[in-house]
């Protein structure tokens, strides 16, 4: 039992078997592509197909339907269009190949998969078609980047296999085997489209322009010679800019899908800073959708590319697929951004008052800056950030040292921390986490020249340090402070650098110099 | 150097002169040339009779009109235009002097 399917063929609807249909229908393509580019080829197709209409009437006297053996008798008659070329080409080529040859020479190559000859989905098999490579070498490579990218690759597998067409016809099987892609027959396909225009310019010439400007006025000339170099220049453009594509797609393909996974992992994983972001920051899970997010665009680009070089059309179908996943991936990424921007969600801050108790009338201010210097060195150390990973430890060291006036009679030193969590009590832990020493020998005031956070976890700590002092005290102001005061309020308007080295004597209008010249 | 080259060589401008002349007698259409000339062995395959017609018809040597058939679609009945007339007559010429030159030439001794 068979499936028939209807066709209309010449105008007449016949019964055939979807196995004829499918041999009828590849002919009739072969036949198609191998008019396309002759004057009046619709036309030799029509007639063609008339007379293939013809001889299924015929053929119709005693039964329903044309069966498969039809169809192959019927293509004998007619003959391969390969067989034309034999006995009318205008042109045969002098050195004659084999038939096979000759018809492989006609096709430029395309990318397709191969699924005659495949052990997933014959993407590997295609590549090395298109590339001319032996295919376990191409499938040595695919497993290679299959242990550099890990998880990520059968994504990238499934990728190329959606956006990859299968070689289901004949001509697609000797498209995939076909003309090696090289600058010559580039250049060979554009002269030949360039061809084309310049045919269908000539037939507009025809129709229009000669009984307007006559057939060889110079008029005609300068917009013939005009339209030819325009179209020139844009074919030839189109393909530097479709190889363009294909390499910059490519080499940033292979960039992306061996930083994302392996590299990823260096460039980030082992940066310093990360473990003390995010534990699960940059996890498998969201490197894949990471590595397709920016993949598919590439993938995109590549096939653009070869689309413009070669004329390689993707199905409407894959396309929207290829979106979809994309969309998808875009979502996934959102997600766990938001994992992230969620930790830092709610600010609590905390103020500690320690009270410096010295018989000095004086305070001598300085700061501990023996790690100061080290911690400058730190490689990939982020300013902004104000903490650092040093030694095994988080520190901070973005605080700030403010010195007002007293309230009461003694020196308070008053240490504000601001820290972020998912919800205000986290938070107000965090800042509770974090830990500033400084020594007092007896009228020497020291500072650390970094705080700590105990749970190793950034969420934007900053401290900031206010001295009172009361009224009648004076402090100096060594230059080792140089990176810790911040805007000290003084009579004398001094900007904080030139505040250092010298004595400062808190009056009730505020802190004034008096050791300065002046 | 291949055979199959020179015999399509020769074969071709013999094809486009046999169409010609088989439409020298009166119009006639696709399947009636292409027994005729299957028949002299001149063609293989019917795939190769359609682009002939076609440019010869682009040509402007062949006019064709439609006629309705009883066994399938219709038909496209082919005629000499006057220019295709002209073109015949100088190819009978050439073909005449071709096969005079071809028969002095391919002599054998034995014949003279």
């Amino acid at each position: 039992m068979n499936k028939t399917v209807n066709i209309n063929l010449a105008g007449i609807v016949f019964h055939i078997d979807e196995n004829a249909f499918e041999t009828l229908n590849n002919y009739l393509n072969e036949l198609k592509n191998h008019f396309k580019n002759e004057e009046g080829g619709d036309e030799i197709l029509k007639d063609i197909e008339g007379r293939i209409a013809e001889l299924f009437t015929e053929r119709l006297d005693k039964k329903e339907a044309i069966s498969l053996t039809d169809i192959n008798e019927i293509t004998t008659i007619m003959g391969d269009p390969s067989q034309y070329d034999d006995e009318i080409e205008q042109e045969q080529s002098q050195e004659s190949q084999d038939k096979e040859e000759d018809l492989r020479k006609g096709k430029r190559r395309k990318v397709f998969r191969d699924e005659e000859d495949r052990m997933i989905g014959g993407v590997c098999r295609g590549m090395a078609h298109y590339f001319d490579i032996n295919v376990l070498f191409c499938r040595i490579i695919f497993i290679g980047i299959l242990f550099l990218i890990g998880p990520g690759a059968p994504f990238l597998y499934i990728m190329f296999w959606i956006a990859l067409p299968s070689a289901k016809t004949t001509a697609e099987k000797l498209e995939m085997k076909g003309e090696r892609v090289n600058i010559n027959n580039i250049e060979k396909n554009i002269k030949d489209e360039l061809n084309i225009i310049e045919d269908k310019i000539r037939d507009f010439d025809r129709k229009f322009t000669k009984e307007i400007f006559g057939a060889n006025s110079f008029f005609r000339k300068i917009v013939d010679f005009c339209i030819r170099v325009i179209t020139g220049i844009f074919k030839f453009a189109g393909s530097c800019f479709g190889i363009f594509c294909i390499l910059f797609g490519g080499i940033l393909l292979l960039l992306i899908f061996s930083f994302a996974f392996s590299g990823a992992e260096i460039l980030f994983q082992n940066h310093p800073m990360v473990e003390h972001v995010y534990s699960n920051f940059f996890n498998n899970k969201s490197a894949t959708w990471l590595s397709l997010f920016i993949g598919i665009p590439m993938v995109a680009i590549i096939l653009f590319g070869l689309r413009l070089v070669n004329n390689t059309k993707i199905h409407m179908n894959y396309k929207i697929g290829i979106f979809v996943l994309w969309i998808i991936s875009l979502f996934f990424l959102l997600n766990s951004a938001e994992d992230i921007s969620i930790e830092f969600q709610e600010e609590a801050k905390n103020t500690i008052i320690e009270n410096i108790i010295t018989e000095s009338d004086t305070l001598y201010l300085s700061m501990n800056d023996v790690n100061r210097e080290l911690v400058k060195t730190i490689p990939g150390l982020i300013p902004q950030f104000k903490v650092t990973p040093f030694e095994d430890n988080l520190i901070g060291i973005g605080m700030q040292l403010d010195v007002v006036k007293s309230k009461n009679d003694n020196f308070n030193l008053i240490k504000e921390v601001i820290a972020r969590g998912k919800n205000k009590q986290i938070a107000k832990e965090r800042t509770e986490e974090v830990d500033f020493e400084f020594i007092l020998e007896d009228d020497n005031l020291i500072f650390d020249d970094f705080f700590t956070i105990s749970t190793q976890k950034w969420r934007m700590q900053e401290l900031y340090l206010t001295l009172e002092i009361p009224v009648g005290m004076v402090v100096f102001l060594d230059h080792s402070l140089e990176d810790l005061i911040y805007d000290i309020k003084n009579v004398n308007n001094m900007w904080d650098y030139d505040m250092l080295g010298h004595y400062w004597k808190m009056e009730e209008e505020g802190l004034s110099c008096i050791s300065c010249e002046d | 150097m291949k055979i199959e080259n020179t015999q399509s060589q020769m074969r071709k401008g013999i094809l486009e002169y046999c169409i010609l002349s088989i439409l020298k007698n009166g119009e006639a259409y696709p399947s009636d040339i292409i027994e005729k000339l299957k028949k002299a062995k001149l063609i293989v395959v019917e795939g190769t009779l359609y682009p002939l017609l076609t440019r010869l018809k682009n040509a402007e040597l062949l006019q064709y009109r439609w006629e309705e058939s009883s066994a399938g679609p219709p038909r496209k009945y082919y005629s000499l235009t006057k220019k295709g007339n002209t073109f015949l007559l100088e190819l009978d010429s050439t073909w005449k002097d071709l096969a005079k030159a071809v028969r002095l030439t391919t002599k054998t001794k034995k014949d003279e």
